[in-house]
Formats: C-alpha cells, sequence, structure tokens
C-alpha cells in the first residue's frame, strides 16, 4: 500500500470505528433484539415474531401511529405554507427588513425544552377567569372564548403544531434564498403575457422554488415521524390525544425496559418511515422541477 | 404583486395611490405577524419579573407593576442554577470540540487522498446519515450500560469522537474549495500531511468551523432525549433536563415566575451566539440549502 492510500485510511479511520461501533454493530443487535423478550435482568429470551404480532394487536400503538400520522400529514404542510407565505412578505428589501427577518428568524433557534415548558403555560386554558395562558387571554380580548388545547381531545393535536409554527423561521431562511433566485427574465414574460399574479405565482414562482419546498416537506416529514419533545414536555390530560411513535418507544425501552418489544416497533417506524419517503420521492418526480 | 425593489421611503413617496395602499396593507400585515411572533417572548419576559400569582391574570398586564428580581435572585438559592448550567456547558463544550475535530480529520482524508474507494466510501458517509437514529438507540444504551458509562456524560460525547456525516460532508466540500497549489507548496516546504492540515486547512477552514460549533452548540443546548435516557442523578442533570423535572406538575413546585426567569436564562445562550455570529451561520446555512434544495 502506498503513502497516500495509507493516509487515506488514517484520515478517514475515526468515522470507520464509530461507524461499526455505533452504527452496524447495534443496529445488527437491534435487529436480533426484536426478536426477543429481553428486560436486562434476565438473559434474552428468543420469541420469534412475537413482539411484532404483539405491536400490531396493540391498540396503543395504532392510536399513536395516528396521532404521529396527523403531526406528519397536518402538520408539516401547514408549516411549510406558513414558511412560503412569512418568506414571501420578507424577501424584497423593503425598510426595516433585517430587523423583521430576525425577528421571524429567532424564536426557531430556541429548540429544547425551556421554550416547550413556557408554551405549556401559554397554552393553559384558565377556568373562570384564573389561570389563563398568553393565548387565551389574547383571544378574550377579541371576544373569543378559547379552547382548552391540550386539556381538550380536538385541540391538542393542534395546540402542538401551533408551538411548531413558532419555528417556521428556519425554512423561511431556506425559501429566501430560493424566492431571490426566481429569474426576473421568466416573471417578466410573464408580464407580458398579461398573467395576473396569481397566475404568476402558480406557474413561475412555485416551480422555480420546488426543490426547496420538497426538501423541507421531506426533512419535515422524516423528523416528523420521530418527534418525541412536543409530547413529552406538551403532553395532553390525557396523553393518548398527543403521544408519539417515538414516545411509545421511549416508555417502553427506558421506562418498562421491555428493549425487545421496543426493538421492534424501532424497526416499524423504519420501515413506515422509508415507505413515506420513497412515496415522497416519487411523487416529488412528477412536481418538482429541476434546471 | 410589483416587481421594483422599494429601497427607501423616498422612491415610495413619489409611487401612485394603489401601490402605496398596498405598500401599507403589506406592511400592515408585516407587523401584525411581527407582534404575534414576539408575544411569546413578551409574555414569557414580563411573567419573569412577576410574582407567581399574578402571571395568569387578565387582562394581561405586560410591563410589570413593580419588577420582582427575586424571581432571577431565587434561581441561584432554590435552584442549583449554575450546577445545571456549568453540566450543559461541559457537555456543549466537549461536543463541540469532539465534533469539529473528528469531522475535520475524517473531511481532511476524502477531500485530500486519492484511494479507488473514496468516491464510493464518501457515498456511504451520506448514506449512513438515512439511518433513523431509533434503531440503534436501544442497543447503544446497552453497551453503554454494559461499560458501567449510565449516569455519566461518557455516552453523550464519545460517540462525537467520531466524526457526523453531515459535518463530514459540509467540511469536504468546504476543504475541496481550498486550492491544491497551497498544500503542495507547504509540502515542498517540508511539511507533513498533518502539518498541513493544522497550519493550512484549518485556518481557511474557519468559516465552516464556526458554523459547525454554532449548529453543535444549540442542538447539545437543545438536547433532552439524551440526556433523559443516560443521566439518573440529579446534579449531573444538564440545564435542559433539570427545567423539565423542575417543571410544575413534575415535582410539585409552582413557582412560576422563577420557572419563567430559569426558562428565560436557558435561551440567552442561543440568542447571545445567534447575534455574533449571526453572519457565518447565515453563510452555513446557505450553504447547506444549496446542497440540500
Amino acid at each position: 500500500m502506498n503513502n497516500e492510500k495509507k493516509k487515506f485510511w488514517l484520515y478517514i479511520a475515526p468515522f470507520i470505528i464509530g461507524f461499526t461501533l455505533f452504527t452496524l454493530g447495534p443496529m445488527l443487535a437491534s435487529i436480533y433484539l426484536s426478536f426477543t423478550r429481553y428486560d436486562v435482568l434476565t438473559s434474552a429470551e428468543w420469541i420469534g415474531i412475537g413482539n411484532y404480532t404483539s405491536l400490531f394487536q396493540n391498540d396503543r400503538f395504532w392510536t399513536l401511529f395516528g396521532n404521529t400520522l396527523y403531526y406528519v400529514f397536518i402538520g408539516v404542510p401547514i408549516n411549510v405554507v406558513a414558511s412560503l407565505i412569512v418568506a414571501l412578505v420578507l424577501y424584497r428589501n423593503i425598510p426595516a427588513i433585517s430587523f423583521f427577518r430576525t425577528t421571524f428568524y429567532l424564536p426557531s433557534i430556541f429548540g429544547g425544552v425551556a421554550i416547550l415548558i413556557l408554551w405549556n403555560y401559554m397554552l393553559a386554558p384558565g377556568f373562570q377567569g384564573e389561570n389563563v395562558g398568553v393565548i387565551n387571554a389574547l383571544l378574550a380580548m377579541v371576544g373569543i372564548d378559547g379552547p382548552g388545547w391540550l386539556s381538550d381531545p380536538n385541540w391538542a393535536k393542534p395546540a402542538i403544531i401551533m408551538t411548531q409554527l413558532w419555528g417556521v423561521g428556519g425554512n423561511m431562511l431556506i425559501l429566501l434564498p430560493a424566492l431571490a433566485s426566481v429569474p426576473q427574465d421568466q416573471l417578466e414574460a410573464a408580464d407580458i403575457d398579461g398573467a395576473s399574479s396569481i397566475r404568476k405565482f402558480f406557474s413561475v414562482v412555485i416551480p422555480q422554488i420546488s426543490p426547496s419546498l420538497f426538501f423541507m416537506l421531506t426533512m419535515g416529514m422524516i423528523n416528523t415521524f420521530k418527534m418525541f419533545n412536543e409530547p413529552m414536555i406538551l403532553p395532553g390530560a390525557d396523553r393518548q390525544w398527543t403521544d408519539t411513535l417515538m414516545v411509545h418507544l421511549y416508555s417502553n425501552a427506558f421506562e418498562n425496559y421491555r428493549m425487545g418489544y421496543a426493538s421492534a416497533l424501532a424497526w416499524v417506524m423504519f420501515v413506515i418511515i422509508m415507505f413515506f419517503t420513497l412515496i415522497q420521492l416519487g411523487l416529488g418526480k412528477k412536481w418538482v422541477h429541476y434546471e | 404583486m410589483n416587481n421594483k425593489q422599494i429601497k427607501n421611503l423616498k422612491e415610495i413617496s413619489v409611487l401612485p395611490l394603489k401601490v402605496k395602499l398596498l405598500i401599507a396593507l403589506k406592511y400592515g400585515f408585516l407587523i401584525g405577524l411581527t407582534i404575534v411572533f414576539l408575544i411569546p417572548l413578551v409574555w414569557t419576559l414580563s411573567g419573569s419579573f412577576k410574582p407567581s400569582g399574578r402571571i395568569f391574570t387578565l387582562p394581561i398586564q405586560w410591563i410589570p407593576a413593580t419588577f420582582h428580581w427575586e424571581n432571577y435572585a431565587n434561581l441561584l438559592d432554590r435552584f442549583p442554577f449554575f450546577r445545571f448550567a456549568l453540566n450543559s456547558l461541559v457537555l456543549v463544550g466537549f461536543n463541540m470540540v469532539f465534533t469539529i475535530i473528528s469531522s475535520l480529520l475524517v473531511a481532511y482524508g476524502f477531500a485530500r487522498f486519492r484511494h479507488p474507494w473514496n468516491q464510493k466510501l464518501f457515498i456511504f458517509v451520506l448514506a449512513t446519515m438515512m439511518i433513523p437514529p431509533q434503531v440503534t438507540l436501544i442497543p447503544q444504551f446497552l453497551i453503554f450500560s454494559k461499560l458501567g458509562w449510565v449516569d455519566s456524560y461518557l455516552p453523550l460525547i464519545v460517540p462525537n469522537l467520531f466524526g457526523n456525516a453531515f459535518n463530514i460532508f459540509l467540511m469536504r466540500q468546504f476543504i475541496m474549495g481550498i486550492p491544491r497549489s497551497l498544500d503542495e507548496s507547504a509540502y515542498m516546504d517540508g511539511a507533513n500531511s498533518f502539518k498541513i492540515l493544522t497550519k493550512i486547512i484549518v485556518p481557511l477552514c474557519m468559516p465552516v468551523i464556526i458554523t459547525i460549533g454554532v449548529f453543535t452548540f444549540n442542538s447539545n443546548w437543545n438536547d433532552f432525549m439524551g440526556p433523559l435516557i443516560y443521566l439518573s442523578t440529579q446534579a449531573k442533570y444538564p440545564l435542559q433536563l433539570a427545567l423539565y423535572t423542575l417543571d410544575a406538575g413534575r415535582q410539585g413546585i409552582t413557582d412560576f415566575g422563577m420557572l419563567f426567569a430559569a426558562s428565560i436564562v436557558a435561551l440567552i445562550p442561543p440568542m447571545f451566539l445567534f447575534v455574533f455570529l449571526q453572519k457565518h451561520v447565515m453563510a452555513g446555512i446557505k450553504i447547506g440549502g444549496s446542497i440540500k434544495g
């Protein structure tokens, strides 16, 4: 082996070692575990597809799968549309634009627990004018009797989606350069053809920014399938209203030590995410416009 | 939609009335939306200066009648705030250093050394980004518990010694943009490959190193699931996990004013970083955005 090849291996060695130890090994172990009953204290017992059948027979799995799909197929598109609206308002260089852009971007850097705890209080529905969170207090100011949010089965999931909308700044930042790259000559050509603003938007702007929209939808979907912090910190009055598959995995593995069942769930989630990602990629070919 | 860019207010004054109205409407919408976006922050900030009983009363008192600084003082007395913040900083610090160094080494290997497998292995690195973390979560936990590392920071730090696919990608792209002639002239002067890395590549890579540093800081500062799984001793909790346990209903503490103050303080480091490194972060996101888009 010559010197250059040796150096190549030397420098990339950390990745190879890390991949083997923390990804490949665990993945193989995870497949094995998913066919066993394992509670950490006693040794793993082979039970074949037992975990998979009990998973599919578990009502809680189906409920939480439904919740997860709700966040993915209602929450993510709402988020993308909202970030598009914000980006459309903010992409021109109007006076004070950097102040506005910063204001909208700022909340998206506040990930983590602190902000979700605060949302929990902002969403407090209140009772007879006491303990009213800011959201319902504002709604009351305009004469709306706000919903119970997390204490109402119909509003718990929308409440969580609402908290995520506060973070549209991250997606906005992807869309701003995309909007700026829409060719002026195409817009002018459309003007000459007498196209209306709406027509221009759907026939020129949307196709031009479709790769960014597609990226946001796909990444949003993959990340939302793994959603964990929101239902943990902003649980509905009944956790079945808000919990996701990731919470199910966490509580089975790390609260009840059902490692085999949780591993089976991890692989089922993997297949679900792959399935929807492939559909997404297939659909993307139809509407995403690449140069 | 009017296609002319409006650069200053003087230009607006010569526009026809209809366009002026449109601009007014747009600004009205923008200002309204901005207020909606700022309300949560303003409400929390004002709540952090109120006694617990006054936070949730109607109508909202935006500016507290008297400022109750004791909410912030209580953080230090009743809640070992510095301890938790220090824990967070230790975790964040190690992870930033380890992620940057390991990703840099691997990226340098891919960017500068010829090998028939170079391309294929690099595509493989990218493909590993598709592996969902939940399928490795449980066996990793079992490995770390066999090693006796549970309830220590090791499981939260050690995996970062081995590079992270996305960071490797960003750095490799950046290094590829640095002319090879710089390496070669250093080589002529007798520098070995490691010296070339530290003396030539690293200084030129500063923008991407800062971007990755900021991303790593934020994701580790905000990490919740990792510490939740691995840490059980409260004195070892990072700030976010400590806040979670402090949150009312979980330990029966209902000092909302203090909780609000704690949450506000937890938001300061990412905000601080954003304000000072805004340009770099935006540039880094553009790099990321263009390859993703």
